[in-house]
């Protein structure tokens, strides 16, 4: 496990793992992936919100630990 | 409503606060704590993205579109993820420059290009206007709500005009307050972050307010809004997307977030440090999703409240409609930080780009020169700073109201032009001036048509009538839906501007050639990381340009006196030196440093016409003949001509060759004996008239000249007459280092462009003929009069200078005795030196003029009638270096003089080998032999290398050049010149031809083990033996590679005893 938590960390340090997250980010944010929420909601709220709102904090996530790792 | 001139009042004390915030920030700086360089201030900077569009247009949007709004926000977070890659190298290649602007980084890496500065310092200010307007516009409204209409003085006065005066006066005394040249506002930056924290909390307050306090919840706003989507299926589109336009937004927005002017200003020029960047990845989305928490309520709570007014003012009008009167106060705070912070920024930002890349250059080739600036280039700044919310306000009155988001879109696509360019300037060299200029023309023109026009046709029925039928009744080339795509506006927008200007970037580029220039900067941007790509500066001029008082002078005249001081004091300190003991190379130092200061200060277009103030040249062509030319001249060789140089000089500008004439004769005698009219002719003399004049003293001028005539010309050729007056007439007048630092200058000079020196034989004794009438000098310094003596003195006064006073008397004492005895230097032999028998230790007698006397005190008594070859003069020094060592063993004599040998274009090496000698070294892998050798070459050495190894690797691990390589192997490979290694009879042809033509051979024989192999121990002794005797003949330079481990004892010894050995220090 903690040889997995290593390696993990060392896959988020690396600048290829950013570029990695640009193209990622890119998909996740546009079309046909947006359109994944669309009939729903959540707790009342739209489900292309939700969607949008989840893929925003785990780029921020992603963007956090690579900093972390990298201080 | 609040009373009437209360949210005013508010505001100019909030306005006030700031100012004071920035002072503080300024005081914390001089006494050396920062409140600004750290990355979470760095972060909050970044913020300032957010602004007025965020407050009011974002809601606006919201309640007419629904999440569309959102894209706007998507693109930063991407360009984020790719910061580390993309935003880190602006910042270091924008730092190693001093480029404190979008349009002096464009500019920049395009060859410091003034039209592309200007186009887009143009572009910036057409593009912030209308963003600009929309601060004002949201600001006003808001104020208006709050307090009605304002009466000053008895006479109702325009809201947007209070505004637009506050903010510009506030602009105009906040960010001009100094010329830094690093561009570097501590005091905006703090004063920008604050306001970042003011308008979240703003935002977050009023967000709570109205979902939880007004409508108890997030989830019942939009219960109630789905709701009333089933009854008004209009309000359906609040929860669905467009993809095309969600796309085209996000595009926009992520390479705005990149190349808006405020942008590039706080994330680039005011970062400290790049390590801040790391943090503010995150935490700059962190922030975005923050703010935007509650737009949809906000904005969807406004339509379920009927709230009265604009949909963008529902944050301000909400909580006033409710009764909430301090709440609304604080809201307008916190949408004046935000219009507040992005004004400041874009002012400073874009006041600097018309500064330094509009008029800059035109007042410099205006201006006399002496003439003190810094107070004008001040006083310049406020006023462009007050131009950009002038032209604001104006935008703001011209154009019919609009939704604001709208306004602020068109801002992001005429940001998004500078993308191809600027991304395409940071990864790929080919990117060139004519591509870079086409593509921002085309997308700037485009960018007008689709998406300025159609946002200020209302009102105007020509550019109406434009919109709805297209120009000429051309529907397929209507501006809002060209060719009939049928995309919205925006998306239209985008996509044609950025295909147009993409494609003419990458095709013009690809279809012509860059400057040498732009080839360099290119290298140096793109390859940013690679540091030996780093540093553009081929030639590492040793030229003298001054003292450190006159550089001092040039530099104040731009930054003021107090700042020119502190930063040559900084640079000295850097640089250990002082104003009276700063050497050549040190002056030259500071002479980049000064570039790179002048560039923060004025931008790279106008640094470039000051350097090159007063010495530009332009070339120009004599009516060209149609014959061929008489001479045949070689790119890159250096003539001398004693009899006929005019004539093959007026040969080559009569054939289509751009010439620089320099000479000691009257230019009009010139003209008329020779027959050319237009080519330039510059007299060495002190005298002033109508001609050029170049003081013959003043030898950096002339350098300079030269140099940029050169540069500045495609085929050109340099007549000198001559360098023999010139070393006469400079003797004892001007330091021997300048004068050799000239010559040598010229040589480096010479590979560009065909040089033709008018000089006696006698004084190019080393020469070469080609034909009865026109020779070929290689190595001026060691071909030319006594240069090779001042180039000793030079040598020898810097191995001489870390001694103390008595081990210096008694070196020079004993040196002194060995040049009387005459065993110091090598013996002398008549006539100058001639290709055509092996070159030796010959010294030649000197013209008498040429005699100068050189006893002084501690210094070497060297002979007047002085000439040394490159052996002789090694032999010398190593000579005194030996004798140096008896009385000082710990001196290094590679140590001492390795940045003097490279400075001259020599390897530290060099020192260590004598020519005519044949060197063993014994390591177990050749990678010490490879480097260097590859050393040697790269400093003028003609090289030969006999290698195991396939060419490729050697270059690609050791960068040895392909040309100098001969791989002994038993394939025949295309493409690469081998060698059977047991046919020595070929091996030894190849090494005699080498010989035959080199001029200062260096030949590395690595593989001995191999050939071993394939043959037999003697043979291969053999063959070392005979090629020995010949790098003896021909005073050449052989390098042996033997792994020891591959011999035994015996064998070992045996080759030892043939060769001298040479230990390789640790590290090349």
């Amino acid at each position: 496990m903690l040889a997995m938590a290593s390696s993990l960390r060392d896959l988020l340090g690396q600048k290829e793992f950013l570029a990695y997250l640009f193209v990622v980010g890119w998909l996740l944010f546009n079309w046909p992936l947006i359109e994944l929420g669309k009939d729903y909601s959540i707790m009342g709220m739209p489900g292309i919100l939700v969607y949008v709102a989840c893929v925003w904090m785990l780029l921020i996530l992603a963007l956090f630990i690579f900093e972390r790792r990298d201080s | 409503m609040i009373g009437s001139h209360i949210a005013l009042t508010v505001m100019v004390l909030y306005l006030l606060l700031l100012f004071a915030i920035a002072q503080y920030a300024d005081r914390r700086k001089l006494s050396g704590r920062s409140i600004v360089a750290n990355p979470y201030v760095y972060a909050l900077s970044l913020c300032v993205y957010v602004s007025a569009w965020t407050f009011y247009g974002s809601i606006g949007r919201a309640a007419s579109t629904g999440l569309e709004f959102l894209p706007i926000y998507l693109g930063p977070i991407l360009a984020m993820t790719a910061g580390w890659i993309i935003i880190r190298k602006m910042i270091r290649v924008s730092k190693e420059r001093r480029l404190t602007s979008i349009s002096d980084f464009i500019s920049f890496r395009y060859g410091r290009s003034y039209a592309i500065g200007a186009v887009v310092a143009i572009l910036s200010l057409i593009m912030v206007t209308p963003y600009v307007a929309l601060q004002l516009i949201a600001i006003s409204a808001s104020l208006e709500i709050l307090s009605g209409q304002h009466i000053i003085l008895g006479y109702p006065v325009e809201s947007k005009l209070v505004v637009a005066v506050l903010l510009g006066t506030f602009a105009a005394i906040f960010g001009a307050r100094h010329l830094d040249p690093m561009e570097r506002h501590e005091g905006l930056v703090a004063v920008v972050a604050f306001e970042s924290l003011v308008k979240l909390v703003a935002f977050l307050f009023v967000g709570f307010y109205v979902a939880f306090s007004v409508f108890g919840g997030y989830g019942n706003i939009f219960s109630r809004i789905a709701d009333l989507a089933l009854k008004i299926p209009a309000y359906e589109t609040l929860v669905d997307v467009e993809p095309t336009l969600w796309l085209s937004l996000t595009l926009a927005s992520f390479f705005a977030v990149l190349f808006l002017p405020r942008q590039f200003h706080v994330m680039v020029v005011e970062n400290s440090d790049e390590t801040h960047l790391k943090k503010a990845m995150w935490l700059f989305p962190l922030y975005l999703l923050l703010i935007n928490l509650f737009v949809p309520a906000i904005a969807w709570g406004g339509l379920l409240l009927s709230t009265p007014g604009l949909k963008d003012t529902f944050i301000i009008t909400i909580p006033y409609s409710l009764g909430q009167d301090w709440l609304s106060l604080f809201v307008f705070i916190g949408g004046t930080s935000a219009a507040t912070a992005m004004i400041l920024v874009e002012s400073v930002a874009v006041g600097t780009m018309l500064q330094n890349d509009l008029e800059m250059p035109y007042l410099l080739s205006r201006m006399k020169s002496g003439k003190d600036l810094a107070g004008t280039l001040l006083n310049m700044r406020r006023l462009n700073m007050l131009l950009v919310v002038f032209l604001g306000y104006l935008y703001s009155r011209a154009v019919a109201y609009q939704i604001l988001a709208e306004i602020g879109i068109v801002s992001f696509i005429a940001a998004s032009q500078m993308a191809p360019a600027a991304l395409g300037g940071l990864f790929w060299k080919k990117g060139n001036r004519k591509g870079a200029f086409a593509g921002l023309a085309s997308g700037f023109l485009l960018w007008a048509y689709t998406a300025l026009i159609p946002t200020i046709a209302s009102g105007h029925a020509w550019l109406e009538d434009l919109i709805r039928d297209g120009p000429l009744s051309l529907a397929i080339l209507r501006p809002t839906n060209l060719f009939g795509l049928d995309l919205d506006i925006w998306s239209n927008s985008i996509f044609w501007t950025l295909l147009v200007n993409c494609s003419l970037y990458v095709l013009v580029s690809l279809s012509s050639k860059p400057s040498a220039d732009e080839s360099v900067t290119a290298s140096s941007f793109v390859d940013i990381w690679n540091d030996k790509a780093a540093a553009p500066e081929e030639e590492r001029s040793a030229v003298r340009r001054g003292s450190v008082e006159d550089l001092e002078a040039t530099l104040a005249r731009y930054i003021g006196d107090a700042a020119a001081k502190v930063q040559v004091d900084r640079y000295l300190e850097r640089l250990k030196a002082s104003r009276e003991t700063a050497s050549a190379g040190q002056i030259e130092q500071l002479w980049t440093e000064l570039e790179k200061t002048l560039t923060g200060s004025v931008g790279p277009s106008a640094t470039r016409m000051i350097v090159q103030d007063q010495i530009t040249v332009r070339p120009v062509m004599e009516a060209a003949k149609e014959t061929l030319p008489a001479y045949d001249l070689v790119k890159g060789k250096i003539y001398v001509i004693p009899a006929i140089a005019y004539e093959v000089f007026t040969d080559q500008i009569t054939h289509g060759v751009e010439g620089l004439c320099i000479t000691h004769r009257q230019p009009e005698e010139v003209r008329s004996s020779y027959g050319f009219k237009e080519t330039p002719i510059i007299k060495l003399s002190d005298e002033r008239g109508s001609d050029r004049y170049i003081s013959p003293q003043n030898l950096p001028l002339l350098f300079m000249t030269i140099k940029s005539f050169v540069e500045s010309s495609k085929n050109s050729v340099v007549l000198i007459d001559s360098i023999e007056t010139l070393v006469r007439e400079n003797a004892g007048r001007v330091p021997e280092r300048d004068i050799l630092d000239f010559v040598y200058q010229m040589e480096i000079l010479g590979s560009r462009t065909y040089l033709i020196l008018a000089e006696r034989q006698q004084f190019a004794h080393g020469s070469r003929s080609l034909t009865a009438e026109i020779s070929e000098a290689r190595e001026l310094i060691f071909s030319l009069g006594p240069l090779s003596t001042y180039l000793f003195r030079v040598f020898s006064e810097a191995m001489l200078s870390h001694l103390g006073e008595a081990e210096r008397s008694s070196v020079t004492a004993q040196a002194n005795e060995m040049i009387d005895s005459g065993a110091f230097f090598e013996a002398a032999a008549a006539g100058p030196a001639d290709r055509s028998s092996p070159p030796d230790d010959s010294v030649a007698a000197c013209e008498p003029e040429m005699r100068t006397a050189m006893t002084r005190d501690g210094s070497l008594t060297i002979p007047p009638n002085m000439l040394l070859t490159r052996r002789s003069f090694f032999v010398a020094v190593r000579r005194l270096a030996r004798i140096i060592k008896q009385h000082n063993p710990s001196f290094d004599l590679s140590a001492e003089l390795a940045d003097l040998m490279r400075s001259y274009g020599r390897s530290p090496y060099e020192l260590s080998l004598i020519p005519g000698t044949t060197y063993i070294i014994a390591e177990e892998k050749p990678s010490k032999s490879l480097e260097l050798f590859s050393d040697l070459v790269a400093h003028g050495m003609d090289g030969l290398c006999l290698s195991r190894y396939n060419p490729q690797i050697l270059q690609e691990r050791y960068n040895v050049p392909d040309g100098t390589v001969i791989w002994l192997t038993q394939k025949s490979e295309q493409g690469f010149r081998t060698v059977d290694p047991s046919n020595f009879p070929r091996l030894s042809g190849m090494i005699s031809d080498f010989l035959g033509r080199a001029n200062y051979p260096v030949i590395l024989l690595e593989g001995m083990g191999y050939l071993i192999t394939q043959s037999n121990y003697e043979t291969v002794l053999r063959f070392v033996q005979s090629q020995r005797d010949e790098i003896a003949l021909k005073n050449a330079i052989m390098l042996v590679h033997i792994d020891p481990l591959s011999l035994d004892t015996k064998e070992l010894h045996r080759l030892g005893s043939e060769m001298e050995t040479l230990s390789m220090p640790g590290s090349l």
